[in-house]
């Protein structure tokens, strides 16, 4: 239905200044030439279109929208290509797509038949005020698009016309191009020319240049020449070689000392840039080379070099440094002193005497040959060795590379000393080892002379092992000493055979009450220390045979007089072939006493224990008693034979492993207990224990062992157990009840009581037979064993087998051994494995309807459960009977419903004929009578002068005729509808509902001067607004219809609020009712006034009726004659 | 695009009374705009043909639901999805405002809507105003047309 | 045309315009232009009213060559018809006063009057206004005092505008403070005609 409210109900409506609006766009858009200022001016234009709350306009990608501070998306319905795929821009503008709002918005394209130009878009409000507008708009948004594509059309022409300009353009631009080429290589030509000329005139110059430059060098190489005779005299008068080489060890420049040397060397004669290497023999090449390489890499280098000429040993001391030149090495400068000489002197020294070289060498004792600088000459092995090094190495060493600081001062007056006295030493040092360790070493050395040349000579021993040595004696020393002073006994070191006292130790004095020098140089005897003096010869004996004693058991006489209990030891040992005793005395007195005072200790615990009434046992480490009371002896029929000292295990080898777990674990330091423990015995019988193990502790805190409180509960536990069975028995009872009681469908009453009983019977197999005549089937089945299948059990009949014989006795039927029980005669039960067998048969009154099996692989007494079982069978019996009760009433539930139902859809479609038949009479009847009131009022119009007076009076009633009719008609709808029409809750302002009827009125009211008194509360009420519209217009034309006759016309309409609805009323001061007629003034086509006096269809009373009815609520009326009437609603809240 | 100065109105009604009465009524309020008939749908489809080929279109088409033939909502259709005609205002006539085809109507984009008798009065002179708008737009005055701007 | 109520699409009745006609001339073909300008001015001329053409890219040969086509001779009419510059007219010391500009077009009208004529016309050419640094508001606001002025001194005033040159939006807001617009060669009434104050309003709104 659309809205009605908001449409006029004939004419449609077009505001024409929207249309002039539309008109201007449609003009002006020609004259705006860019799209966007044109999209602006659209979008601006279209803003107010009726019945639109938003305009958007968009032309290629330029989209403009009016916005009216909603802040709601947008979204586009059923998309031209162009506006679905530039949604990403309507994005951007705060608009978006989706599917479920399309019908909220109109959109018009801007489309040709070749393109899509853009689009304008609508938010529709009142679909109905724009529909009139859309055929313009429509219209507008062509012009748009044909101006659109025109300009398209004028631009890509005017685009062509450029390109043809371009390129005509582009022609030309060659063509002068070419022209300009020609030009420019003529003026190529006249600068070739040009260059050549300026080429010779530098030529010229050049000349001119060189010859100038000639005389410079010419006054360079003079000045040379002079530098170099000044250089050649400073080099030629010394008695050392002095040359250089290049990179290339070409002979730059050499005095003549060099010259003459190398002549009378390798007889050759040396010339300036005479490659110095490749003169050499393979030897001396291999020596030289690297030495010059070393140089001419950056290195200072100073080596000596012999060299024997002419049967002469020659040696110099060769220095090779690098020549600089601007950074750059350019050469090697070499300078050679002769110092053979020196060397020969050293030579000699050297080579003496072969075999004071021999000595030398071989002495084990190190020699050092140095000169007075403390540089080393010689070295002999032995040296070498105190120090960590090879000979060769030792020689290369400093004085001070060897020396450790410390000796500084000492080596300095030692060396004062040499010098004064020409000798030095004995004395003391150490050497630095070549691993960094320090050599105690002892020196002493002289000077001699030699060749004049003075030397010096050093012996150095190495003392490490001496003082190794020496230090661990008195490390032993000192090691013995303290071990001796601080002994916790008391010690004596006495000679042999006297025994006299040399040393005691420290405790001495504490243990015996003797003073060090009270004991010394006596033996015990003579102290009296011994209290048994045959102890003492007891004691010594066995020293004598074993050489020691150890820990003698004797007393000792205390100096004070009291008696010591002791344990001596005694040892015979050798020092340097002498013989000594070393004897030791420890005090235990103290440890005795309480030695005793634990036995009597242990003594009471031991007869406490043993007489507890309680089983307690004490166990050592290994599990072995230690005590065990009477009581635990008896409760595990222990008997006499005695128990402590053997193993717990020994005496109960019935133990199983897991209580030996237990064992190791408190051992360990666990305490454990349990309430119930099994204990199978060896006799067969199984008793139940409670327990509690405790390890317990020795004095210094280390387990000594475990107590065990035991129990035997076996007893007691019976008796708990059968109460606990019967507990479970009654609560299964109690669950299967409930369960059973709960559910209402065959399925799950079978499928449960099966499983509880299974449960209830330790999970054993349970079957539920339902007798149908004479057959029994199988109808749930409840296994542990799941192999056993449902489909194997035959078809068991009334009479046969156990189950079968229950049901035709109707009497329980156990059987503990089926195998042996000729009753069952089926094989399967047995096949599959079961022994013990019991049938429960399921009685409701005098009737067997089923039986319950219960089956065990077990020799099972189910009879001893008769009482539980039978009682659950009788449940199940109850839960089965009640299911099929229920299923009988569920199937007259439905079979009730499928009626009903059967019914309504039949109504349904009654109705439906009916209203279709109600609509289409109406409508029918409306056409003619339209003809008939048209043409009646045509007449009257057009013709009424051709008329008499009593034509005109047959015209005005076919007339008021027709126009009743068609109020009828109207009223007969308007009741036909309210029938089937859906009645909607709504809130409903009552004040503006009211007000809205009355101004519909409001002509009326005027006219006549009616008195409109209105006062209703201001809360809604929840009704149907159409229907209560339908029925507060009713009431209203009615008070306003029959107050016509009187002089002031009053109409009141009130309302009062109460809790659960809400009274309303009009009241007029009409014609009013007679209340006799009450009853049918709401019947339809009732009516209690004539059509002259007050015309009316006798209809609107019972749509008021019928209305209220359909929104729940009430009408009543009163009313006096003459005085007015009064008709109240009552509405629910 | 309306290409004519004379604007004329269709109207689709089966019932000769109906048109009479509404030919009447427009003549009455001197509405001089010229009323053509279709008498059922297929009548009204014609005239697409003859619009085709050059007759000048109605301003507005006034049309009745209930049609022998071809249904007044087929019209409709075919009116409102015709890339050429869709622009002509449709004024849908229903007996009854309940009429539930007028929602089908305005589906197939129906304009209005007027319930059965027309008030005449507003009609006109919507008509007139709708065929004003028409002819000033296709009015396209030639260059030399002296425009009487009248009294200033 | 159809007689139809005066409020309708087109419509020129006397009444309206001897209260004073503030028109808006919207136009893009400069030949176009011309011939509706030439039409209008020769219309005024021959119901005795004094014309003053404001011009800008229209020289005065221009217009009244055009003149002469229409087979007016306007030489012989030259207290009748006056051009202008715009210079001139609406920025006499290189600033825009629009109180000034009203009050001397006001003073040109009663001196016509005064002069014998029974008014005058006249036309403004206001593409100037985009070569000057005036802002939009400004144009708007002058374009609503003329409104007010109208009403002291009625004149029939045309403002032209170069659709080629202004844009959309200031377009429609041009529309929207003239009573009067002049489509096709014909004056209507213009419905996007919002009175001054409301125009204001809502212009002041939309700028923020």
């Amino acid at each position: 239905m659309p809205e009605k409210t908001s449409v006029p109900e004939n004419v449609f409506s077009i505001d024409p200044q929207v249309l002039g609006k539309i008109f201007i766009l449609q003009t002006a858009i020609h004259a705006i030439p860019n799209p966007e200022s044109v999209a602006e001016f659209l979008c601006r234009g279209l803003d107010s279109i009726p019945g639109t709350s938003f305009t958007a306009v968009r032309i290629d990608s330029f989209i403009k929208f009016t916005n009216k501070g909603h802040k709601k998306e947008v979204f586009v319905k059923e998309p031209c290509d162009l506006c679905y795929k530039e949604f990403e821009e309507l994005k951007h503008a705060g608009i978006s797509k989706n599917g479920k709002q399309q019908e909220k918005y109109f959109c018009i394209h801007l489309q040709t038949i070749n393109k899509i130009y853009g689009c304008i878009l609508f938010e529709k409000n009142n679909g109905e005020l724009l529909a009139p507008y859309q055929p313009f708009l429509e219209n507008l948004a062509n012009t748009v698009a044909l101006t659109l594509e025109n300009r398209a059309h004028e631009n890509s022409l005017n685009q062509l016309n450029n390109e043809l300009q371009r390129s005509r353009d582009g022609l030309e631009v060659l063509v002068q191009q070419r022209t300009g080429a020609l030009i420019q290589k003529n003026e190529e030509l006249i600068n070739s020319y040009a260059e050549i000329k300026k080429a010779q005139r530098a030529s010229h110059k050049l000349t001119e240049d060189l010859q100038s430059e000639i005389e410079v060098r010419k006054r360079t190489e003079e000045a040379k020449a002079v530098s170099e005779s000044n250089l050649n005299a400073l080099i030629n008068n010394r008695n050392e070689s002095i040359w250089s080489l290049d990179t290339n060890y070409h002979l730059i420049i050499c005095n003549d000392f060099f010259r003459n040397a190398y002549l009378a060397a390798y007889h050759v004669k040396l010339k300036v840039g005479l490659n110095l290497i490749k003169i050499l023999s393979p030897e001396l090449k291999a020596y030289w080379k690297p030495k010059y390489d070393a140089a001419l890499s950056g290195e200072k280098v100073s080596f000596e070099f012999g060299e024997t000429i002419q049967g002469v040993r020659f040696y110099f001391n060769v220095f090779l440094n690098p020549i600089l030149s601007n950074g750059k090495i350019i050469g090697v400068s070499a300078l050679s002193v002769d110092i053979t000489e020196r060397k020969q002197a050293e030579e000699k020294l050297r080579t003496s005497e072969a075999y004071n070289r021999l000595l030398f060498e071989t002495s084990p004792i190190g020699l050092a040959l140095c000169r007075m600088d403390g540089s080393l000459v010689d070295v002999n092995p032995a040296y070498a060795k105190i120090l960590g090094r090879t000979v060769e190495e030792t020689l290369k060493l400093s004085y001070w590379d060897i020396t450790p600081e410390k000796y500084a001062q000492q080596e300095a007056e030692q060396l004062k000393n040499l010098k004064e006295t020409g000798v030095y030493g004995p004395f003391e040092k150490e050497y630095i080892h070549k691993d960094g360790a320090l050599i105690p070493a002892r020196l002493q050395g002289l000077i001699f002379t030699q060749e004049g040349e003075r030397f010096i000579w050093s012996s150095v021993e190495d003392i490490t092992e001496r003082r190794k040595a020496e230090d661990k004696l008195i490390e032993s020393e000192e090691k013995f000493q303290a071990i001796f002073k601080t002994a916790p006994g008391s010690m004596i070191l006495s000679s042999l055979p006297d025994g006299k006292t040399i040393e005691v130790n420290d405790n001495f004095f504490r243990i015996t009450g003797y003073s060090r020098e009270e004991a010394l140089g006596k033996n015990t005897a003579d102290l009296k220390m011994w209290a048994d003096s045959d102890a003492r010869i007891h004691f010594l004996s066995k020293l004598q045979t074993d050489g020691l004693v150890r820990n003698f058991e004797a007393d000792l006489n205390h100096k004070s007089g009291a008696i010591r209990n002791g344990l001596v030891s005694g040892q015979i040992i050798t020092v340097q072939g002498k013989k000594y005793l070393v004897s030791t005395f420890y005090d235990i007195t103290e440890r005795k006493r309480a030695e005793e005072k634990l036995q009597r200790n242990e003594q009471l615990l031991r007869l406490f224990i043993e007489n507890t009434p309680a089983a307690i046992a004490m166990f050592d480490r290994e599990m072995k008693y230690i005590v065990a009371s009477r009581r635990y002896l008896t409760d595990y029929d222990l008997g006499k034979p005695e128990v402590i000292g053997r193993s717990h295990y020994e005496i109960l080898p019935e133990i199983p492993e897991r209580w030996k777990e237990i064992h190791r674990r408190c051992l360990a330091g666990a305490t454990e207990r349990a309430e119930e423990d099994p204990f199978p015995r060896a006799s067969g019988k199984l008793d139940w224990v409670r327990w509690e193990i405790r390890p317990w502790y020795e004095r210094r805190g280390e387990i000594g062992g475990i107590i065990l409180f035991s129990e035997v509960i076996t007893e007691r536990k019976c008796v708990e157990d059968e109460l606990k069975r019967r507990n479970e028995e009654l609560t299964a009872l109690n669950i299967l009840g409930r369960r059973i009681s709960q559910s209402l469908s065959l399925e799950e009453v079978v499928s449960d009581a099966v499983k509880e009983l299974s449960a209830a019977i330790d999970n054993e197999t349970a079957f539920l037979f339902l007798r149908d005549g004479e057959k029994l089937n199988l109808v749930g089945c409840e296994s542990k064993d799941a192999s056993f299948a449902l489909a194997e059990i035959p078809e068991h009949r009334v009479g046969q087998c156990i189950c079968g014989l229950a049901v035709s006795e109707g009497k329980p039927l156990y059987s503990a051994n089926i195998f042996t029980d000729l009753r069952c005669s089926w094989k399967e039960c047995k096949r599959a494995g079961f022994r013990s067998f019991a049938a429960l048969p399921l009685r409701t009154g005098e009737e067997i309807i089923g039986v319950v099996g219960l089956a065990s692989k077990e020799e099972r007494d189910f009879e001893s459960r008769s009482g539980f079982l039978e009682t659950i069978a009788s449940q199940v019996t109850s839960g089965i009977r009640n299911a099929r009760l229920f299923t009988e009433v569920q199937r007259h539930a439905q079979e009730l419903e499928n009626r009903v139902k059967e019914r309504t859809l039949e109504l349904q479609v009654k109705n439906t004929e009916l209203e279709a038949f109600t609509y289409s009479v109406s409508h029918d009847l409306k056409t003619p009578l339209r003809g008939i009131d048209s043409y009646s009022l045509l007449l009257l119009e057009d013709h009424a002068d051709r008329l008499d007076e009593e034509g005109r009076a047959f015209l005005k009633n076919i007339r008021s005729a027709s126009l009743h009719m068609r109020h009828l008609i109207d009223d007969l709808l308007a009741y036909s509808r309210l029938e089937r029409r859906h009645f909607s809750q709504e809130k409903v302002n009552l004040s503006a509902l009211v007000n809205g009827l009355l101004a519909e009125r409001g002509d009326e009211v005027l006219k006549r001067g009616v008195k409109i008194t209105v006062q209703l509360p201001s809360r809604a009420v929840t009704a149907d607004p159409d229907g209560l519209s339908m029925v507060l217009r009713n009431l209203i034309d009615n008070a306003l219809k029959f107050t016509a006759q009187v002089a002031k016309p009053a109409v009141e309409i009130g309302g009062r609020e109460e809790e659960k609805i809400c009274n309303i009323w009009v009241k007029d001061n009409g014609i009013g009712f007679d209340m006799r007629h009450y009853p049918q003034i709401f019947d339809i086509f009732q009516r209690l006034q004539t059509q002259e006096e007050f015309p009316g269809t006798g209809i609107g009373l019972a749509i008021v009726k019928k209305a209220m009815e359909r929104m729940g609520g009430k009408v009543w009326g009163e009313s006096v004659p003459g005085k007015g009437a009064t008709f109240y609603l009552e509405v629910p809240k | 695009m309306n290409t004519m100065a004379s604007a004329s109105i269709l109207l689709v009604e089966d019932n000769p009374m109906e048109v009479d009465l509404t030919i009447r009524a427009f003549a009455r309020r001197m509405v001089t705009t010229t009323v053509v008939v279709a008498r059922d749908g297929q009548e009204a489809l014609d005239f697409f043909h003859r619009w085709d080929i050059g007759e000048p279109l109605p301003s507005v088409i006034l049309l009745d639901l209930k049609l022998p033939k071809v249904d007044g909502l087929e019209v409709l259709r075919q009116l409102k999805t015709h890339v050429m005609y869709r622009v002509i205002p449709v004024v849908v006539l229903t007996s009854s405002q309940e009429d539930r085809d007028i929602n089908a109507a305005y589906e197939l984009g129906a304009n209005s809507y007027i319930v059965k008798p027309v008030d005449f009065d507003r009609f006109s002179e919507i008509v007139a105003l709708i065929d004003t708008y028409w002819s000033a737009l296709n009015y396209a005055p030639a260059r030399d047309d002296l425009i009487e701007v009248n009294n200033l | 045309m159809k007689t139809v109520k005066s409020d309708d699409l087109q419509s020129h009745s006397e009444k309206v315009f001897s209260e004073g006609a503030h028109i808006c001339h919207i136009y893009n073909d400069d030949e176009e232009r011309t011939k509706t300008m030439a039409n209008f001015f020769m219309n005024g001329l021959s119901e005795g009213n004094r014309i003053l053409c404001i011009v800008d890219k229209l020289t005065p040969h221009d217009i009244r060559g055009e003149i002469k086509n229409l087979g007016v001779d306007i030489d012989a009419l030259e207290n009748d018809f006056i051009t202008l510059d715009n210079e001139t007219a609406y920025t006499p010391n290189g600033n825009f006063d629009p109180d000034s500009v009203l009050t001397n077009i006001g003073v040109f009208s009663n001196q016509a009057r005064g002069d014998g004529y029974s008014g005058l016309h006249v036309s403004g050419d206001m593409d100037w206004v985009l070569r000057s640094n005036i802002s939009n508001s400004m144009l708007m606001e002058y374009e609503t005092k003329v409104y007010d002025s109208m009403k002291l001194t009625p004149c029939t005033a045309i403002c032209e505008y170069d659709a080629r040159k202004f844009n959309g939006s200031l377009i429609m807001d041009i529309l929207s403070v003239h009573p009067l617009m002049m489509v096709r060669g014909q004056v209507i009434r213009n419905p996007y005609f919002i009175l001054p104050k409301d125009f204001m309003a809502q212009y002041n709104a939309r700028k923020n």
